[in-house]
């Protein structure tokens, strides 16, 4: 069985499947961009940007992009705010493991190379991994093929190999939640996300996708400003889904994406994938695009979600399925308590209402911006008497939910944390609990209304039952209001016209 | 049933039900309908404006505007789900029937004018030309030039837009309306061209009525795309179609290798 293996604990930082990830990195690089094995190619398969591409010396004005047909088969395919965000990037980790290695066995390496992850959740491993952040291979020599300039964050632009995903920024609350697939009108999106058709750039994104998947990306990935080229500041290649696939690093963060669907199966007995055929036959079966990526002799490879499903078929699998690669006991103990227990109702039918909003569209530039959510006063008495009686016996239980709505900008690297403030009443002080953070991965194109989207940006949705229980059940706050208040991680441009069009709060339940 | 399909179809059954409502009401009415007779009236290529006013006495203006938003209420109702669906996620529950019905007062408004310059249009063609046939094809080269348009596309792209809408007071109701009427417009855009077909034929005046508003639909569920004259037709229907016939063979040979 082929084992991924997480890539901190490899044995060196220039370990033989590094190693020779770099020199296959590096044979692949210069094939020609119409050829489906190159390089370039399996990165246009995710999304493509001529633009940022031609900038950044990834295509020459001159050279040709895949002909019509190949371009329309396989190249902006990339899965995002859809349930089929997870298995379209498991086929695509598939062919793209396949294809480096058959390379590797052309130069002379081992058979049975595999696609390390990263998981910048466990301790002392949220760092860059160091080959991919020096610019020479291990001999002192330049042109490692695993260093990308274009890593800005969030540390100093000035040091490109210092990027770290800072862990305040992510969280792996998706882990907890215990359906696939959820609501869109601003309740739960379940772990995988939400019943879509083919989305290459949906706008509501899925638990795991919103946390920690789209953090990292802006996270690693960051922004520079270049003057010369453009008023806003242009995205990292990890921190835009245009050209996140030509950053070696990316493929390692969706090994951990991946393996963290795994974990989450294993997890729980309650927590299973969509028995739908619409999921399982995937967008295909909805007159739209298959899923299909080159094999490495070039021919096409079609799959599903249902293939994809089956981990058992897949022919790998990881080394540790722990999410934060903690010891798996608590997560046993878990599973053997749930298993005998009924299923948690499915959200099917459940009720989501919003319970209150702000009163405009709230521009972020800078180190943030802060707002406040005026709350209907009988919707919100309601929720806190079934937040403090908890669940009857069968009925669903009550989550609050905040609502960022219509985020717009041209800034896909910002991440966002996200505070709740709840004021006091008569003169006692308010307190303030941080709910989550999000990541902008998407936003450009969510804004720009000609290239195939209606241009109304991304909606995120954090689940705030715990601080909103907290607050409610609190006889010294201010039931009327509720601040929100977003920090970024890294300074926000002007120019970037960041801004959310409507933050809520709605509930969900019977 | 996924719980976002669920959702999607608390919106689709009331929607369905209505709309299946206004063909009834098509159908039962299309022994006496004086809105395509109107359109289609010798009268037109001899017109005087004594003949005018004849006519505008035979055909009452209230009555031809009733038959006009039946049809229009026929073939766009199953068309509203995504933007009524908004409305209803974004409005506090006690303002949403409130808000949907706003909306739709926008809406409808912006079809009931609309109707006036596409009956008159259609009307125009009539008084050039007295054949029938000329009438088709001058009423034909004039909705593909539309279809293959980019203005068309942008109408379709925006026909999918779900602006933020405010919870409280009347900014609420206004941004209801407002949304109401912007759809409104986005959508007289992209069809009215197409809606001069049923109105101009008058045999298989209810077939055509029928083929147009399927046409409609399965253009909607096309995705976005950059706005550029190109030949144009609802790829994602007839891909599905040809999906579901596939499997129901692949179904079928199966079922006949298990007995
Ligand atoms: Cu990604």
């Amino acid at each position: 069985m082929l084992v991924r293996q997480n890539v901190w604990e490899l044995g060196g930082d220039w370990a033989d499947p590094i190693l020779w990830y770099a020199r296959a990195v590096g044979a692949l690089r210069p094939k020609p961009l119409n050829d489906r094995t190159s390089w370039r190619f399996w990165a246009g398969m995710h999304g493509y940007h001529q633009g940022l591409w031609e900038f950044y010396g990834y295509k020459a004005p001159a050279e040709q992009v895949p002909a019509q047909a190949d371009f329309d088969e396989f190249w902006q395919q990339c899965q995002h705010g859809s349930w089929y965000f997870l298995p379209w990037h498991r086929g695509y980790l598939i062919g793209f493991e396949k294809l480096i290695r058959s390379t590797v066995v052309t130069l002379g390496g081992p058979p049975d190379w595999t696609l390390p992850y990263w998981n910048y959740f466990k301790p002392g491993q949220d760092g860059l991994p160091p080959a991919f952040g020096s610019p020479d291979w291990p001999d002192g020599t330049g042109n490692n093929p695993l260093f990308i300039e274009q890593r800005w964050g969030p540390g100093d632009p000035s040091q490109p190999g210092k990027v770290f995903v800072p862990l305040d920024a992510v969280n792996l609350d998706a882990m907890d939640v215990h359906e696939f697939t959820g609501v869109a009108s601003g309740g739960d999106r379940g772990f995988g996300g939400i019943d879509t058709g083919f989305e290459h750039g949906g706008t509501k994104h899925g638990d795991i996708e919103s946390q920690p998947h789209d953090q990292v990306h802006g996270l690693v990935g960051g922004e520079k400003m270049f003057p010369e080229a453009s008023t806003r500041p242009l995205p990292g290649l990890m921190s835009s889904p245009v050209t996140a696939g030509l950053d070696p690093i990316f493929w390692l963060h969706h090994a951990n994406i991946d393996r963290l669907w795994q974990s989450w199966r294993q997890g729980d007995s309650q927590n299973t994938d969509p028995e739908e055929a619409s999921w399982k036959k995937g967008p295909a079966s909805l007159g739209q695009h298959k899923f299909v990526v080159p094999l490495p002799d070039g021919s096409p490879w079609e799959y599903t979600p249902e293939q994809m499903s089956d981990f058992a078929g897949v022919g790998y699998t990881y080394s540790d399925f722990s999410p934060a690669g903690a010891p798996l006991a608590a997560v046993a103990g878990r599973t053997a308590t749930s298993s005998g227990a009924v299923a948690m109702a499915r959200s099917t039918g459940a009720t989501v209402e919003v319970l209150g909003a702000n009163a405009q569209s709230l521009p972020v530039a800078g180190k943030g911006a802060e707002t406040s959510v005026q709350l209907d006063a009988r919707t919100h008495t309601k929720v806190a008497a079934r937040l403090a009686a908890g669940p009857a016996p069968g009925a669903r239980a009550e989550q609050v939910f905040l609502n960022l709505e219509n985020v717009r900008g041209y800034s896909d690297a910002t991440v966002l944390q996200v505070y709740l403030q709840f004021a006091g009443k008569d003169g006692a002080p308010s307190f303030e609990r941080q709910v989550g953070s999000i990541g902008l991965f998407g936003i450009t194109k969510a804004t720009e209304s000609d290239t195939g989207h209606a241009g109304d940006g991304l909606s995120y949705a954090l689940n705030i039952t715990k601080p909103y229980s907290e607050f409610a059940g609190s006889g010294n706050a201010d039931p009327a209001k509720v601040g929100v208040r977003l920090q970024a991680v890294a300074p926000v441009q002007q120019s970037a016209d960041v801004s959310v069009g409507r933050i809520s709060i709605v509930r969900q339940g019977d | 049933m996924t719980p976002a399909a669920y959702e999607r179809l608390q919106i689709r059954i009331p929607l369905t039900v209505a709309a299946a409502a206004a063909w009834a009401a098509v159908v039962a009415l299309s022994d006496q309908r004086r809105l395509v007779a109107f359109c289609n009236s010798d009268v037109w290529p001899a017109l005087s404006l004594d003949q005018l006013a004849l006519a505008m006495t035979f055909y009452s203006p209230a009555r031809l505007a009733g038959e006009w938003m039946l049809m229009v209420a026929a073939m766009m109702m199953p068309m509203l789900a995504g933007a009524l669906g908004h409305v209803r996620a974004r409005s506090l529950p006690r303002r949403r029937m409130r808000s949907m019905a706003l909306f739709m007062i926008g809406y409808c408004a912006i079809w009931a004018a609309c109707g006036v310059p596409i009956v008159l249009a259609v009307l125009a063609l009539q008084l050039v030309q007295s054949s029938s046939i000329v009438t088709i094809a001058l009423a034909g080269s004039l909705v593909l030039v539309w279809q293959f348009s980019p203005g068309k596309q942008i109408c379709l792209n925006h026909c999918h837009d779900q602006p933020p809408l405010a919870a409280y007071g009347i900014r609420a109701d206004l941004a209801a309306l407002g949304y109401g009427v912007t759809q409104g417009i986005w959508c007289c855009g992209a069809c009215w061209a197409l809606m001069l077909v049923p109105l101009a034929t008058q045999g298989g005046h209810l077939p055509a009525m029928a083929a147009t508003s399927a046409f409609l639909i399965a253009e909607r569920l096309d995705k976005p795309r950059r706005p550029a004259w190109e030949v144009r037709w609802p790829s994602t229907a007839a891909r599905l179609l040809w999906f579901r016939l596939g499997l129901w063979r692949r179904s079928e040979s199966a079922g006949v290798k298990a007995t």
